[in-house]
């Protein structure tokens, strides 16, 4: 069926015709379900709601022209564009209010000295080391800058204090109709008006614009024609962040108040006219901000949202994103994609089993030790570290970067609730005891189909596309799926504990006369369903299927070529990635005890994707690596709750600061340096140091042996028969 | 801060000349202090807060909880314990996390004989409360006395009486429709001053939950007489731009009543876009406990004049403070440097396990005090006024109270406005009312 509804997609003009259809008969359907009966349409509610949303347009046009310039000349969407708008708001805060400069001069400082200033610094810096790393690790860089620059303004403008910068021109304005306009409002609009026009023509008009746009075509054949590529790429940076300032500072303005997450978040929510303009036409873009400025403005007087549907208009620009990359045209197979610079070693079976045997051990030791809050702690870790399990395949194997695991974990832990704890009653059958592992099973297969459903945009999108579609799939889980009645609803849902031949795992037990505290059973069996878990995942890694993901994640076009089926292929990977995340989701209802639909936003899942590829995206110790290390974050400030530091502008915690984001960010930003991820890198040096040590043995044995100095010695077959890979190599990027 | 200490100290000290009393009965003072259960040494009683306070984007959420509990131990350790023992206080901050919270309980049950006002946010499983056992081993439960309870599952938690009474009438949670008692005091007086009102109510959009906690209120307020003409849902983070459309609406139908069901800033949006558009026929912009803060003065100025604020408790705020009303409130504002809504929660809070203690140690003398003996208490306390800094409250029967001071901002201050004699509150039985409502997703 998928097979003949991608036919058809493409026989009708790539597809759009029926994103067109789909989207006006959803368009239809929400007005037709959901239109206000009560309310009444006149000039002057037409007036108003118009004035707003073209205030609104405005400023998500002005934040998504910045991501367009960057996008544009550097080939890097920058996640962190609302972060950095945020930081620099704070920083005008700090020049104009905290320091009493003059408004203009304060402007000045930071749109023109402080914006650029950071935007090259980050270019230099960080984005610099990306130009040839994978796309998901560019993603992780910026979406750690983004976290780090929140947890970082929270650390120095901490928001038990109140700060505003008032509003430019004041209250003045005039009136449309029965509406008043203020003067700051309007500038707002000029202001996204001008700085589209001045873009575009930066852009398309000037040598310098050209050049910005040549250096991200061909940096190599750039400079062969006198662009500076290094230059112009600082240059697009800061321009980009001069950008993100002003839209800061405008959504400043609105707010009222200063508030690290309010700025961010809202300027995340332009993504969607970014795509609208192609991340390349800036009027498109200043349309689709309007688009979303005024769809937001108007459904509030048109829409009638109530009960279920409460929640569903902060969902609106994620589904604009969404509609939005529907309309995209179909991508073309890719050639060769950009190779990591260490390829992986992928163990034998049986080093994978004396592995997974090894952790099985930690687990029972540490369970044997820890209270109870650390147990818990503990199982946590691996329960978040069987999430970013279902990631490798998906992202670290065949290149499809999902945001969207957080919401296959929440759709298993909807079953398992489902499922298990009302009484294992499935369609009034009761096929299985309350809490019995069955329950498990049962949430890992409930997410396929959600899986599934999230690869349909994968059959026609790629890399950056398919991201910003998975992450406006798991913006509008929350509001338009898990928070109905019959799913988390406004309660939430208890969760069983698992059981099995009448043992509760959740129970204190005692073996071999060491007595075990609560939730140590749970730990022990979080570890060794991960362990069954990672060892199949390597299984996989080491059959034909997973050859076939690398393959596709190399070459598409080559892999097409060959014969390999890529809709097949996405489809089972998205299937397998899922059911792995069900299987953690119904994991975490039990370690919580209950789950509900604030447990599955979108921004607790962006550390899976942020961490794993830290610890390394294609390797199962990855993702326990960025279990352990997201937990570490609270274990550290736990243990050393006093540690303080002096960063120039006062004194703080240093683990209350890592523990706010700064330490996730920082590890994402550190991914700029080592694209590969600790374990990887790590493993890589340890064989590089150890091939040395043995080069330098043979060498010196050499002339007693007869051989010549320096040759190689021949890899060892493994000792399960399977042709040893060869050592970890650097790709010649 | 030592100075104000050494004051407190002597007006303590000039409040027990008075014969007013804080610790416990005397009559034990000979006895031998034992370890009578968890947390409950010979020496010291300790207690737990457990509170969100180092939240990204919104540090010190609770920070006034913690300060308030610290506080009232303070105040009550200056003033000779409880049952003969001293108060420890353990702060566990639970940051933004449900595990946290929940490890803090875990954590709590075994080091601490009880939790003074726990403010947690995203955690809906209560059992670590309710298992929770005793120094015999016994699941009697940890003693809770919270300021904020979100959840369904804490509202109704039988070891937890928040200070605060949810409106839900915890033995109708599985029915149909469930019961909800709302104090419409204020409502009462709007309606008595200006006749019937036609309202603007503002819901928070960004959770069911947080929605259905404000549709008893209004709904109950529609009743009284403030129609609801013109409702709409607002995000915690939306712009003041997205309060333009509801201005625009209070002042194309001559609305008389406006109130946000938000934050105290969500106030402060909507009167200044409201001032913006030249909103003139509102009589009564209203708010509750939440605007109850400096921060709605110093952020709103003069576009929050006339802002009405209502709240169980004297008001403890700036010039118009009641403090020579209440020997209690004065021991509040002595001991809390920087005095809020939550933080004079969490002191009352203190102040009903004091006096849960107390009763315990009457019955059965101060080696009496264990966590069954608080929970069998607790419950008797049924007309609790914090020593009438607060408006008596049926806290043991988890009953929404009667009682509410209605203030006024005037001149950059909080004026009383009824009951107009300092040191009282309108305590009317009619002042509360029940409404049934479906809320509830089973």
């Amino acid at each position: 069926m998928v097979a003949g509804l991608e036919r058809v997609t493409r026989r009708v003009n790539g597809g759009r015709l029926l994103a067109s259809c789909a989207v006006a008969v959803f368009v239809v359907f929400v007005i037709v379900q959901f239109w206000a009966p009560n309310q009444t349409i006149d000039s002057n509610k037409i007036i108003v709601f118009l004035v707003v949303g073209v205030t609104l347009g405005s400023i998500y046009a002005v934040a998504a022209s910045g991501l367009v310039v960057t996008y544009t000349t550097s080939g890097i969407f920058n996640f962190a564009q609302g972060a950095i708008g945020m930081f620099l708001a704070f920083i005008y805060w700090e020049l104009k209010v905290n320091h009493g400069l003059p408004t203009l001069l304060a402007l000045f400082l930071t749109v023109l000295v402080a914006a650029p200033l950071m935007g090259a610094a980050i270019e230099v810096v960080l984005m610099r080391r990306l130009t040839n790393a994978p796309l998901v690790a560019q993603l992780v860089v910026t979406i750690g800058l983004m976290v780090a620059l929140i947890g970082l303004a929270d650390t120095i403008w901490p928001a038990n204090e109140t700060r505003t910068i008032g509003t430019f021109f004041g209250s003045e304005g005039f009136t449309i109709g029965q509406t008043f306009v203020p003067y700051f409002r309007v500038t707002t609009i000029v202001v996204g008006i001008l700085i589209a026009i001045f873009l575009r023509l930066l852009l398309y008009r000037t040598r310098l614009g050209v050049a910005m746009r040549a250096v991200v075509d061909n940096r190599d054949l750039a400079a062969l024609n006198g662009a500076r590529p290094a230059q112009v790429a600082m240059f697009s940076w800061a321009l980009g962040s001069a950008m993100a300032a002003i839209a800061g500072i405008f959504l400043a303005e609105e707010f009222g108040r200063l508030g690290s997450q309010e700025l961010t978040i809202f300027i995340v929510q332009a993504f969607a006219a970014a795509i609208i303009g192609r991340l390349r036409n800036l009027p498109m873009t200043l349309v689709g901000g309007l688009i979303i400025g005024l769809s937001l403005s108007f459904q509030r007087n048109f829409l009638d949202l109530g009960d279920r549907f409460t929640s569903a208009g902060v969902a609106i620009p994620a589904i604009i994103l969404f509609l939005a990359l529907l309309f995209l045209p179909e991508a073309r197979l890719e050639g060769r994609r950009i190779g990591r610079a260490i390829t992986p070693r992928v163990p034998s079976l049986r080093r994978a089993l004396f592995g997974f045997a090894v952790l099985f051990v930690v687990a029972f030791v540490v369970a044997g030790i820890l209270d109870r809050p650390d147990i818990r702690r503990a199982s946590l870790a691996i329960v978040t570290a069987m999430a970013m399990l279902s990631l490798v395949p998906l992202t670290g194997w065949s290149g499809q970067i999902s945001f969207a695991q957080i919401t296959f974990v929440g759709i298993g832990a909807w079953a398992y609730t489902e499922f298990s704890t009302a009484g294992g009653r499935m369609f009034n059958l009761e096929l299985y005891d309350p809490g019995s592992p069955w329950g498990l099973l049962v949430a890992a297969l409930a997410a396929i189909p959600i899986g599934l459903l999230m690869a349909l945009p994968a059959l026609r999108l790629q890399g950056l596309y398919l991201a910003l579609a998975s992450m406006a799939f798991a913006l509008m889980a929350p509001p338009l799926f898990f928070s109905q009645p019959e799913v988390f609803g406004n309660t939430g849902r208890d969760a069983a504990a698992v059981s099995l031949f009448g043992f509760e795992f959740g129970e204190p037990f005692e073996i071999f006369g060491i007595q075990f505290a609560r939730d140590a059973g749970f730990l022990l069996l979080a570890v060794g369903l991960f362990c069954i878990v990672g060892f199949a995942v390597v299984g996989l890694r080491r059959s034909g299927f997973g050859r076939r993901l690398i393959a596709m994640r190399d070459s598409p076009a080559a892999c097409a070529t060959l014969g390999v089926n890529l809709l097949a292929t996405k489809l089972a990977v998205f299937a397998v990635s899922a059911a792995i995340a069900g299987l953690a989701g119904a994991l975490l209802s039990v370690q919580r005890g209950a789950a509900q639909t604030t447990d599955f936003d979108m921004l607790l899942g962006l550390p899976y994707l942020l961490l794993l590829v830290v610890g390394g995206v294609a390797v199962v110790s990855g993702a326990l690596f960025g279990g352990i290390a997201l937990q570490s974050f609270t274990w550290l400030l736990i243990w050393f709750p006093n540690v303080t530091i002096n960063i120039g502008v006062g004194e703080f915690n240093l683990f209350a600061t890592l523990n706010r984001g700064v330490g996730a960010g920082l590890a994402g930003i550190g991914i700029g340096r080592q694209p590969d991820g600790v374990i990887p890198q790590v493993g890589h040096d340890v064989r590089e140091r150890r091939a040395k040590k043995e080069a330098a043995r043979a060498a010196a044995a050499a002339p007693a042996d007869g051989q010549r100095p320096g040759a190689s010695v021949p890899p060892a077959p493994s000792p399960d028969g399977a042709p040893a890979e060869a050592p970890a190599e650097r790709s010649p990027t | 801060m030592k100075r104000a200490r050494w004051i407190a100290l002597a007006a303590v000290a000039a409040l027990a000349a008075g014969g007013l009393t804080v610790t416990a009965a005397g009559a034990q003072e000979d006895e031998a202090l034992e370890a009578t259960d968890k947390g409950v040494t010979a020496d010291t009683i300790s207690i737990t807060v457990v509170a969100a306070v180092d939240v990204p984007g919104a540090q010190g959420l609770f920070q006034g909880v913690v300060d308030g509990v610290e506080a009232w131990a303070e105040y009550t350790n200056d003033n000779g314990g409880l049952a003969g023992r001293d108060v420890e206080v353990n702060f566990f901050d639970s940051r933004l996390s449900g595990d946290e919270a929940r490890n803090a309980f875990i954590d709590a049950c075994e080091n601490s004989f009880a939790l003074i006002g726990t403010s947690v946010l995203f955690l809906n499983n209560f059992d670590d409360l309710t298992e929770c056992t005793d120094q015999a081993g016994e699941a009697v439960g940890l003693p809770d006395f919270p300021v904020v309870v979100t959840e369904v599952n804490h509202q109704c938690s039988p070891v937890s009486f928040a200070i605060n009474p949810p409106s839900l009438q915890c033995d109708t949670r599985d029915d149909p429709e469930q019961t909800y008692r709302v104090t419409t005091g204020p409502t009462q007086y709007y309606v008595n001053q200006n006749g019937d009102l036609e309202g603007a109510f503002l819901y928070p959009a960004d959770s069911a939950s947080a929605k259905n906690s404000q549709v008893p209120i209004f709904t109950a307020q529609g009743d009284q007489g403030i129609s609801m003409a013109y409702e709409q849902d607002v995000s915690a983070l939306a712009p003041q731009s997205d309060y333009t459309p509801v201005a625009a609406a209070i002042a194309q139908q001559n609305l008389t009543y406006a109130k946000s069901g938000l934050d105290y800033s969500s106030t402060v949006k909507l009167r200044k876009e409201a001032t913006l558009q030249s909103v003139t026929s509102v009589e009564v912009w209203d708010c509750s406990l939440q605007c109850y803060d400096t921060g709605l003065i110093e952020d709103g100025g003069a576009d929050v004049e006339d802002q009405y604020v209502y709240m169980n408790f004297l008001p403890f705020l700036g010039e118009n403070s009641e403090e020579n009303q209440n020997d209690m409130l004065g021991n509040f504002l002595e001991y809390v440097d920087e005095p809020d809504g939550f933080a004079i929660q969490a002191w009352a809070a203190g102040l009903f396990f004091r006096d849960a203690v107390n009763a315990v140690v009457e019955d059965g003398g101060n080696n009496a005090l264990t966590r069954t003996a608080v929970l069998e208490q607790a419950p008797n306390i049924t007309s609790f006024n914090a020593d009438g800094m607060m408006g008596k409250t049926n806290v043991g029967g988890r009953q929404a109270s009667p009682c509410f001071v209605l203030t006024q901002v005037q001149d950059g201050d909080f004026e009383r406005v009824t009951p107009k004699k300092d040191g009282k509150f309108n305590c009317k039985k009619s002042n509360v009312v029940e409404v049934e409502l479906d809320l509830i997703d089973e």
